[in-house]
């Protein structure tokens, strides 16, 4: 029995019907702004997604968004959530904005394009999200909760349990760098000092930019920056700086660099399994595997210009870190790296 | 939407309605009977034309998620058949109500009623003044449901008449029946949620404690305390508080600042609470249930 046959009669005419409009498709590409709805998900990867609202977008520390909550159960709003029609977003349904339901969430947790509300909207929703009293409640939302025995409590109560998974990533992220810097402190990638792209010529060693590696030694001096101590003892590193940069020069970085490699030793990470979505350098496994295995979720690497430039590794991809989850791990270049520290 | 679908959305039904009567859920004597019905309403209605299909598409990783996913809009098919009758009920009963004073026919425009003093030449209902409707009659105080109850009335019939007055003079306008289901389907949003988390069935299903006359003569005495300290100012900003006006709506409203307001509402508040003392909860909640009502009954 082929599948047509095995499909009722009462579905066929129903399907037979249906002549909705289609949905925009989902945009893959494009930069996470604002007003875009996206589905968002755990960075454990377990259990389905939700939608999301991104209401603000941020860089620093690390790339992260504020999210509402999008929900399609239209017919159990209450005063704080707005429904918005499918016209209005490009969804394939009604869905209803929960202003109540705000939670930080790393660019890696969100997916595809999937609608988008438009900014006046958007102003609407950022202000009764805020906690004011805007004409869109009023217009769009449905009646107060009337306290603990109205029965749309217990949604609410899952739905703050739903945003407290989707966003505890961001929050403990926070939490540990403000705990431990160090946690946030960018590594520098070891391909930085493989570029040659002026001033110094091999002697036998690595090949790197003057400027880049200045640039280093400045941000070392912050502490806010790990070197992979395997990157400057490899062979013929040292004595390469030393015979080829000027003596100015050489006060100026090898001192920061010894100190902050010194006290970058490789973890002692038993061999991490770390699987990177889209192309990304593995030479920083351990070390992003290291971090992980601190509970941190967001890591950013400093590499040298070229690459950056080039896309490689992308400007934030997701790393699966057997054992501790996903983690979001941000490539800048050595100059956007020293500004942000 | 394919056999393969179809037998999931078949599966979650059937393991979702396990729970429920099919007589109430169905209007089946069996869910052997009612199961294939109750099928077509939560594909046709749920999956297809509301396309929650693709909500859960969109939002699940594995075959477990669309498992689970289904098995919830079932419930949510199911619930929103219950509220469906439910509804239907009310206004079967609203009918014969709106047919007499205070409420009557707007000449030339049959299944149109209108409140006496209400302008007949206003202009139709909006979906914000259903909304502005259903949180001015949200509080009215409802009959409980006894577990297994086929038809809960919902509401008494004196209730179900005053909160058919506050619905028109919210309205003030010409509404049909149309008009007061809308209102209906969000003052009964409960109707649906409590079916949306599986704890809260069998809780749902309970009736509310029932007052014993002593305990029924002591809210009641707490309500004329409480009526009679209150101005006509602190009973208009309780009732709009309860109608879930904001503070900055009412300041507006009131023409006052909102520091004032929040003054005259903390005050008015205050005097509740010697008249509440020492009552038990079951007690304070009828209290505030039957002030819901007096204040609902009031002219604004």
């Amino acid at each position: 029995m082929s599948d047509t046959e095995m499909v009722p009669d009462w579905l066929r005419k129903v399907l037979a019907e249906s002549d909705r409009p289609t949905p925009r498709s989902p945009q893959a590409s494009g930069g996470i702004r604002p007003g875009q709805i996206r589905v968002a998900q755990g960075m454990d990867g377990q259990g389905p997604g939700r939608l999301a609202l991104i209401i603000e977008a941020f860089e620093d520390p690390f790339p992260w968004v504020n999210a509402l909550l999008v929900s399609p159960l239209t017919e159990v709003a209450t005063y704080r959530d707005v429904l918005l029609t499918a016209e209005e977003t490009g969804l394939p349904f009604a869905a209803l904005v929960e202003t109540d339901m705000p939670g930080p969430l790393f660019q890696v947790q969100l997916g595809d394009d999937l609608g988008e509300v438009r900014a006046d909207v958007l102003l609407e929703l950022l202000a009764a999200a805020d906690g004011e009293d805007r004409p869109i409640l009023l217009e769009r939302g449905g009646t107060p909760l009337l306290g603990r025995t109205d029965p749309r409590w217990p949604w609410k109560e899952t739905e703050v349990d739903v945003m407290q998974q989707l966003g505890s990533s961001v929050l403990r992220q926070q939490f540990l760098t403000e705990e431990d810097p160090s946690l946030g402190a960018a590594i520098v990638d070891p391909g930085v000092f493989d570029r040659l792209e002026s001033g110094l010529t091999s002697q036998g060693g690595a090949l790197i930019d003057v400027e880049d590696l200045l640039l280093i030694a400045a941000m070392a001096e912050t502490s806010r920056v790990e070197i992979p101590q395997e990157a400057v003892f490899r062979e013929g590193n040292l004595r390469s700086w030393v015979t080829d940069l000027s003596p100015d020069d050489r006060m100026r970085a090898l001192g920061p660099l010894l100190e902050q490699a010194l006290a970058s030793p490789v973890p002692p990470t038993r061999a991490p399994s770390v699987r990177w979505q889209g192309a990304a350098s593995s030479s920083l496994d351990t070390r992003i595997a290291a971090r992980a295995s601190r509970g941190v979720h967001a890591v950013a690497i400093v590499a040298a210009d070229r690459d950056v430039r080039a896309g490689v590794g992308g400007d934030t991809v997701c790393a699966e870190v057997d054992g501790f989850g996903r983690v979001q791990v941000t490539r800048r270049s050595v100059r956007a790296g020293k500004e942000a520290a | 939407m394919g056999p393969l679908l179809l037998g999931e959305a078949r599966a979650a039904m059937a393991a979702v309605s396990r729970g429920f009567d099919p007589t109430i859920y169905a209007g089946a004597p069996s869910w052997r009977q009612g199961l294939e019905d109750a099928v077509q309403e939560y594909v046709t209605s749920v999956l297809l034309e509301e396309r929650q299909i693709e909500y859960i598409i969109l939002t699940a990783q594995t075959l477990a998620d669309i498992q689970g996913l289904l098995r919830f809009h079932a419930r949510r098919s199911l619930a929103r058949h219950r509220q469906r009758s439910v509804i239907d009920n009310l206004l079967d009963r609203a009918d014969p109500i709106l047919a007499r004073a205070p409420f009557r026919h707007v000449a030339g425009r049959p299944g149109t009623y209108l409140l006496d003093g209400e302008d007949p030449l206003a202009p139709a209902p909006t979906g914000a003044s259903h909304r502005a409707a259903a949180r001015a009659v949200a509080t009215i105080p409802r009959v409980p449901p006894a577990r297994g109850d086929r038809a809960p009335i919902v509401y008494a019939t004196e209730v179900l008449t005053d909160l058919l007055i506050a619905v028109a003079r919210c309205l003030a306008a010409p509404f049909s029946l149309r008009d007061l289901d809308a209102v209906l389907r969000l003052v009964l949003t409960d109707w649906v949620a409590t079916f949306l988390s599986e704890d809260e069935v069998d809780e749902a299903s309970q009736p509310a404690p029932q007052l014993g006359p002593e305990d029924v003569g002591l809210a009641m005495e707490a309500v004329s305390v409480i009526m009679e300290v209150w101005s006509e100012q602190d009973r208009l900003i309780m009732g709009a508080k309860l109608a879930g006006v904001s503070d900055q709506a009412l300041a507006g409203s009131l023409n006052v600042s909102r520091p004032v307001l929040a003054a005259r509402k903390h005050r008015a508040v205050d005097a509740m609470r010697e008249p509440l003392l020492g009552l038990a909860p079951a007690v304070q909640q009828r209290v505030i249930e039957e002030i819901s009502l007096a204040l609902s009954r009031s002219e604004p």
